[in-house]
């Protein structure tokens, strides 16, 4: 074994197989952009786009959840625009900055805990809630912000979401700390190791006695949760909010996710692999701007990439699932 | 008297065609009370005018969603847009005829359709996903060919058909989607596919089992779906005279939410084509009253993501009440699948 593929191969025990692969699609998409796209491979390139990905992570963190569980939600674009006016109102008002963040956090919990409530309780598939309640925010940004943009967002906000650690870009250091407790949730709690059960069988979980009500309750309140926080990052690099604020955001985290590996029918993904994802995705955008595409075409290729990345996890797994089905006969 | 009003609630909710029609009712007299001018022939003719496309998207929708296995086409506003526009420049700038340009809008509509059965059934991505890639990849290819601009430049008399009338009533309603709804109603009543549609949308496996393609029946209705996103881009680019490269924005909302609102079972196997008509006839009186009142239409958008929240609750009762029935009488039940 030459020292390369001996460290690939080290690479591969510690992300596993598809994050491998994301890693090795998101190395070559940075390689690719750094000789074809001038001024990408800056420090200062680089930090743009982890800064303005930092909102996107948040809110793909949390939407990791919920995909493992086998629930979606699209009205976090919506639910994000909300908060974000709240905030933006809070700080024009010169509410305290801990309060502030406390009411964000507040908002997406109640917001997140209504979509929660109807996808446990009433037992209607994720998307067709999250779809009716992304238009009914929409209309509650649109009543609060009554036909005008809200501006004069005091600068401080931005100083501070814009400050650095080291080299990271302050808001993206926030978002790795949550992915960090994400981990861990996922990992080594109760709730995340639920919440694949959930995903991978809903009513053996059952039987086993999670309770899957609460379970999916509190999923939809934590993505509510992020997106306040996210809403809070949004306000402090953005000078106002207008009444389109995250409209594609909630396609961005679920591409994130998907491309990261996670399995849209439940049971499967992970935050290191939602990660990676929410970097391909920032740094193509980024990447396509720089070598001249029309900002139009941004989420064709996002599409395109959305399904390719499905596409392949299923014929993979069919392949797999087919093999072992053959070696079962043969034995 | 209690129970009499709850038993009266419980049954109309359960018979949902009667629900539709009496709060069909109440919605046009609650609008004639708003303004003068709902109950006129004109506004009547807007009404069919203006609920044409839906009408026809909501065919393709509710097929799509009978038809199972989490079936839903995220995509049916953005197949809508692009062959407007393919439509629109077919016409306009390269001067094919308006008739051998609606035949190949139509064509690419049903490969559109094809593209996304194609993605879902043999490739297997789950429909959600698919749709919603394609979504994106249709709306921004339409955005993309036109940098964002409407075309124009179609010939006068291709207006008829959008703005025409015959005998009082509108020619989009009477030559398209009456036919498209008589034709696709003996599909799914009278042939083998539309039967096939219904029983691979109750129980996949069993179809199977009784020897269903159910690739077949569902790439049949993702189809079905591309073809009448193709038939509403031509009857707005009529109504309008110009191809919008973002014609079916919000398109996908009102179609689920009216197929819903019109008795479709979201897990599939249940739902009529009369129900969702009935469910467009619901929500366009109640958007053309609206803007009468001169409400803002950004409420409408809120307004129909309530409707859809209530429907669909509605949907679960009576199917939970169905499944007791059927218990009740020894009939099989149908497994909801996980979505």
């Amino acid at each position: 074994l030459t020292p390369l593929a001996r460290g690939g191969r080290r690479i591969r025990g510690l992300l596993g197989q598809r994050q491998a692969a994301i890693a090795t699609v998101l190395a070559t998409e940075l390689i690719f952009f750094a000789v074809a796209a001038p001024g990408f491979a800056t420090l200062q390139n680089i930090q743009t786009v982890l800064q303005s990905s930092s909102e996107i992570a948040l809110l793909a963190g949390g939407m990791t959840l919920l995909i493992i569980l086998g629930s979606v939600d699209v009205s976090v674009g919506s639910m994000l625009g909300i908060a974000a006016y709240i905030a933006g109102r809070l700080l024009v008002d010169g509410t305290s900055k801990p309060l502030v963040l406390l009411a964000v956090i507040a908002v997406g919990v109640v917001l997140g805990t209504f979509n929660g409530a109807l996808v446990a309780f009433v037992g209607i598939p994720s998307i067709i809630v999250t779809l009716g309640t992304m238009s009914i925010f929409r209309a509650g940004v649109f009543w609060l912000l009554n036909g005008q943009f809200l501006v004069g967002i005091p600068s401080f906000s931005r100083s501070l979401a814009q400050g650095h650690l080291l080299w990271l870009p302050g808001s993206f250091a926030i978002a790795l700390l949550v992915y960090g407790g994400l981990w861990h949730l996922l990992r080594h709690r109760v709730l995340g190791r639920r919440i694949y059960a959930i995903g991978n069988n809903e009513e053996a979980a059952r039987l086993a006695g999670v309770n899957v009500r609460r379970t999916k309750l509190v999923s939809f309140a934590l993505l509510g949760a992020l997106t306040g926080l996210a809403a809070l990052l949004y306000t402090m690099r953005v000078p106002s909010i207008e009444i389109t604020v995250g409209q594609d955001f909630a396609l961005l985290a679920i591409a994130a996710v998907v491309i990261g590996g996670a399995s849209i029918t439940g049971g499967s993904g992970s935050v290191v692999g939602t990660l990676l994802g929410v970097l391909f995705v920032g740094f193509l955008n980024n990447g396509l701007v720089i070598i001249g595409v029309p900002s139009l075409w941004e989420l064709a290729v996002l599409g395109t990439f959305l399904l390719l990345s499905v596409g392949i996890d299923h014929t993979v797994e069919r392949r797999r699932a087919a093999a072992t089905r053959r070696a079962g006969r043969e034995a | 008297m209690k129970d009499i009003v709850i038993g009266s609630i419980r049954a109309l909710a359960l018979r949902r065609l009667t629900f539709l029609l009496i709060a069909n009712a109440g919605i046009a007299l609650l609008m004639g009370q708003l303004s003068p001018y709902f109950f006129t022939v004109s506004d009547g003719q807007a009404i069919l005018q203006y609920g044409a496309v839906l009408g026809l998207l909501a065919l393709g929708q509710t097929i799509v969603i009978i038809s199972g296995g989490g079936g839903i086409d995220l995509s049916i506003g953005g197949m809508l847009s692009l062959t407007g526009i393919v439509f629109a420049s077919l016409v306009a700038h390269h001067n094919v005829p308006v008739v051998a340009a609606g035949l190949l809008a139509v064509g690419l509509g049903l490969g559109l359709g094809a593209f996304n059965g194609v993605a879902i059934t043999i490739v297997g991505i789950p429909p959600l996903i698919a749709t919603l890639g394609t979504y994106y990849l249709y709306s921004s290819l339409a955005l993309v060919a036109t940098d964002g601009a409407p075309l124009s430049g179609f010939p006068n008399s291709f207006a008829n058909l959008g703005q025409g009338f015959v005998l009082e009533i509108p020619n989009q309603f009477l030559f398209v989607v009456v036919p498209a709804t008589v034709l696709l109603t003996y599909l799914l009543r009278g042939t083998i596919l539309g039967r096939a549609i219904y029983l691979v949308g109750v129980n996949e496996n069993a179809a199977r089992l009784s020897g269903i393609s159910v690739i077949r029946a569902r790439m049949a209705a993702y189809m079905i779906s591309g073809l009448v996103a193709a038939l509403g881009a031509m009857i707005t680019a009529s109504w309008l005279m110009s191809a919008r490269p973002d014609a079916g924005a919000n398109y996908e909302l009102q179609s689920i939410t009216v197929a819903v609102l019109g008795g479709t079972y979201i897990f599939g196997g249940e739902g009529t084509l009369g129900g969702s008509l009935l469910a467009v006839l619901l929500v366009t009186m109640l958007a053309t009253g609206l803007q009468l009142a001169n409400i803002d239409p950004t409420w409408q958008l809120g307004i129909l993501g309530v409707v859809l929240l209530v429907a669909v609750t509605l949907n679960e009762y009576v199917f939970r009440q169905g499944i007791h029935l059927r218990l009740r009488r020894g009939l099989p039940t149908a497994e909801p699948s996980n979505v």
